[in-house]
């Protein structure tokens, strides 16, 4: 194993890791942009994701990527839902008050998927799980390439909403100016729901993406809160092409710090660039902007 | 009269658009100078670029003698430059009485802020509301208590940004009382408005402000006749003149 | 303006004084007594908390690093030197504090969630830290102070009498801490602050100056409590003491007995501590009792932000009259009508 093969390996596995991260991540940022609010059970609703897949992979015995669209189905009404019961009445008040009700909700959803399906870890059976693809002298393994692909597509499908269609369009008014924007006789609220859902699906689709991957558990997804959390904010909030890159940032320094100094340090890595860039450039790496809520 | 606050060639520009652009005046020691100007002509970035909001790119605001560039807010506060906000700031859940009381507290001691809050709730007309909780007051008043709250600074100079705006006539001829009030115990006042009538009414001297440059100075009368500044607020501001 | 206690008040506090002094006495039961501690620390964390997080309206979630300071600090001194956890206490509030003068040198320039996100960070790191270096730390097999002898110097007791009654002084000085810093100069500046930050700077009041003073203040508390709770379970480890977990029970305490208030984390102690106890025995899981956190969190926010307390409220505070000219304020907001 030389040098730059641990290097280029590294790059690889951090690179598809970060596409997972940016997936979630854009999911959030989708959330932020519109609603100006952190949805602090993001990571839940991965974890809830990954659940649903479980449950619907034993039910069908199909392999979990060809259950995409149920999942991706389910989680936008479960996004829908939780915005009608929880997100609505607290509309308008200031962002403290959503994190800490998402901050609940997290702990409930942990808590409810805990008691019913115990906290053992599960594993969700693919046959992609244990395909690796040769990339030159690299191995890929398969769930990684499909999860970056995935997420790619998914960037795009975005990236054209918010551009192309109307809907998109009354998104990024109501992202820039509400006031205006319901001035315009946009319906504000059916925006924010929207949003919010579409938040929710993308974190239910990286859930998905992960069973190859992952064990499932009821407390899988809090790392990835916190991370996504980070890369949000270093790619200047709001602004989905900085959070993918902020994503992949995020999985290459996780996996450099991971194989040159200690695995159990890699997380640390990505809260220290985070305090670095809030340090140095308050409005994230790609923000503009005042920071202020 | 002295110069009190000199602003020298002054510069701010906010991605590339220049929101004030190499602007010079001088106010003097006691007097009360009206700044005036269209929508988007810099008075607001003005008084947030000598209260410290923003930085200025380059040239000089200088306070008797100190240079304010590199200054926090708080330490223009203490040097005495007090500012009111367009729209008011009350501190919620303090009461009127509270508002006053914790400004004073920074350099008095308990009983004697306490006796200060009390004057400055009279010379403001709030001495009667004074229990009431400062987000209950109705909007003129709220607009009073951000002054008393200045007051209780002990300023040498204070900027007024749009205080008269949304305020019926009978509440802009007690606002105008007011002001001449705190101008007469020796405050000079920097006083940024859109309603003319008072502008005229009160100030001794008068800067116009057009996109981010100085149109014209002068006294009241000298102004409002200036071609120049009916030129800029051709269909604008001046139905209240 | 120095209000006196309201009677009501005194008379609830002397009451509680009594049950929580005498209750010991009444009970053998060691399990009872660990909830009595676990509330005490708890009540007493919450009410640091509250100090930053309900009187300044900076709601960040780090707690669990102060307190992991101080467990970690005292525990590492006295396995390692035999130092007094008294003497490493004192440590840990010190590192406590300069932990809290950097943090707050970053994320007092925050605003809101920002504030948040970033003390999340902070603990976060520590967390990792605390896994990572094994030398010291042994990782997430965590620290045991194995038991020797009843020691006062070494905070060993033969029961938990003694450590629940250490916290119970803790507690009451704490309250009283936050009693005389509620209605000094700090207190009002704290609460202008979570009124708005930018008046009170353009007043002169520097907002980072007094945020990280109160700061530090409720560090050094969370710190000190660490040490007492850490001798008193005698093994700790990264989950249980830094994580986010722990971060989000602190702050629970006070958001659900009402944010701002003195009571408010004693009443959200008082009844989260015994109440999650209830749940994990119904639920037989001991991450049940994070349900009711989470339950209690969504609730109280979404139908009753001021939390618990203002259902038990004698007198509505600031009992200004609106007189009938404040209903046309709305009418006349739109501020540049003359433009």
């Amino acid at each position: 194993m030389s040098q730059g093969w641990l290097i280029g390996q590294s790059l690889l596995n951090g690179l598809t890791m970060g596409g997972i991260y940016a997936l979630i991540s854009v999911g959030l940022t989708l959330i932020f942009g519109v609603m100006k609010v952190i949805n602090f059970a993001q990571g839940e609703f991965l974890m809830l994701g990954m659940y649903i897949t479980l449950l619907m992979q034993r039910m069908t015995t199909f392999d979990p990527y060809y259950l995409v669209l149920p999942v991706a189905a389910g989680m936008f009404v479960i996004g829908m839902l939780v915005y009608r019961i929880l997100i609505k009445p607290i509309i308008g008040r200031d962002g403290t008050s959503f994190i800490i009700v998402t901050m609940g909700l997290s702990y409930v959803m942990t808590t409810v998927v805990q008691l019913i399906f115990s906290p053992n870890s599960q594993s969700v059976h693919s046959a992609a799980a244990e395909v690796t693809v040769p990339i030159g002298s690299f191995n890929m393994a398969m769930p990684r390439l499909v999860a970056c692909g995935v997420m790619l597509v998914a960037v795009l499908l975005v990236y054209f909403f918010l551009k192309k269609t109307d809907m998109g369009r009354a998104m990024r008014a109501t992202s820039e100016n509400i006031e205006v924007a319901q001035m315009l006789g946009i319906k504000t609220n059916n925006i924010f729901r929207l949003a919010f859902g579409l938040g929710i699906t993308m974190a239910g689709i990286t859930g998905l993406l992960l069973t190859p991957i992952y064990f499932v558990y009821p407390t899988v997804g809090a790392p990835f809160k916190t991370i996504a959390m980070a890369c949000v904010v270093l790619g200047g909030l709001g602004n989905i092409g900085g959070t993918v890159i902020g994503g992949l940032l995020a999985g290459i320094c996780e996996a450099f710090v991971g194989s040159y100094i200690s695995f159990d340090l890699a997380p640390g890595s990505i809260y220290l660039i985070l305090l670095i860039v809030l340090l140095v450039k308050p409005n994230g790496l790609f923000g503009k902007g005042a920071r202020k809520a | 009269m002295h110069e009190q606050l000199t602003l020298r060639n002054v510069k701010k520009s906010f991605g590339g658009v220049h929101a004030v652009d190499g602007v010079s005046f001088d106010v003097y020691q006691g007097e009360i100078l009206g700044l005036i100007g269209p929508n988007g002509s810099g008075k607001s970035t003005i008084v947030n670029l000598i209260s410290g909001v923003y930085s200025i790119d380059s040239g000089e605001i200088q306070f008797e003698g100190t240079l304010l560039n590199k200054l926090s807010i708080p330490k223009r506060v203490h040097l005495g430059i007090g500012r009111t906000f367009q729209s008011p700031k009350p501190f919620t859940g303090l009461t009127v009485f509270e508002s006053v009381y914790i400004i004073a507290l920074q350099s008095l001691s308990y009983s004697e802020a306490a006796r200060k809050t009390m004057d400055i709730l009279e010379t403001t007309d709030l001495a009667d509301v004074k229990d009431w909780r400062s987000e209950q007051l109705p909007i003129e008043r709220r607009k009073w208590l951000d002054m008393a709250r200045i007051l209780a600074t002990d300023p040498k100079i204070i900027m007024l940004d749009e205080v008269m705006a949304g305020l019926n006539p009978s509440e802009i001829e007690s606002s105008v009382k007011m002001v001449r009030r705190l101008n007469e115990k020796g405050i000079t006042i920097l006083f940024i408005e859109h309603v003319m009538k008072a502008v005229v009414n009160l100030c001794t001297r008068i800067v116009v402000l057009n996109e981010g440059k100085l149109l014209c100075s002068g006294s009241p009368q000298e102004v409002m006749n200036d071609p120049s500044v009916i030129n800029a607020y051709l269909g604008g501001g001046m139905k209240h003149a | 303006m120095r209000t006196a206690v309201k009677k009501p008040w005194l008379i609830a506090a002397g009451i509680a004084l009594i049950i929580l002094g005498a209750f010991p006495l009444f009970t053998g039961s060691n399990y009872l007594l660990a909830v009595g501690v676990t509330f005490c620390v708890f009540a007493t964390l919450g009410s640091a908390w509250n100090l930053i997080g309900g009187y300044a309206g900076q709601v960040g979630w780090c707690y669990a690093t102060f307190l992991a300071i101080g467990a970690y600090t005292s525990f590492i001194l006295f396995l390692r030197f035999g130092i007094s956890p008294w003497l490493g206490m004192l440590a840990g509030m010190a590192i406590s504090a300069l932990a809290a003068v950097f943090i707050g040198s970053i994320s007092f320039k925050l605003r809101g969630p920002f504030f948040s996100l970033s003390t999340i960070a902070f603990a976060e790191l520590v967390r990792v830290y605390l896994n990572w270096h094994k030398d010291l730390t042994k990782g997430s097999n965590g620290l045991v102070v194995p038991y020797r002898q009843q020691n006062f110097w070494h905070l060993m007791f033969d029961s938990s009498h003694m450590y629940y009654y250490i916290l119970l002084v803790f507690l009451i000085i704490t309250v009283l801490i936050c009693w005389r810093i509620s209605l000094s100069r700090m207190g009002y500046f704290l609460r202008a602050i979570k009124a708005d930050e930018d008046a009170v700077c353009s007043l002169g009041i520097s907002p980072n100056r007094v945020k990280t003073q109160a700061f530090v203040i409720s560090a050094m508390i969370a710190s000190a409590v660490g040490t007492v709770y850490a001798f008193f379970l005698s093994y700790i480890d990264p989950q249980s003491m830094a994580s986010l977990d722990v971060s989000t029970k602190i702050g629970t305490m006070a958001i659900v007995g009402g944010l701002g208030t003195l009571s408010g984390p004693l009443i959200g102690a008082a009844f989260l501590v015994p109440l999650s106890e209830v749940a994990n025995i119904l639920l037989g899981s001991s991450g049940a009792g994070m349900l009711l956190y989470g339950l209690l969190l969504i609730l109280v926010f979404v139908f009753r932000p001021e939390g618990i307390v203002s259902f038990l409220n004698w007198k509505k505070k600031g009992s200004g009259p609106i007189k009938k000219e404040g209903s046309s304020v709305s009418l006349r907001k739109g501020g540049n009508g003359h433009a």
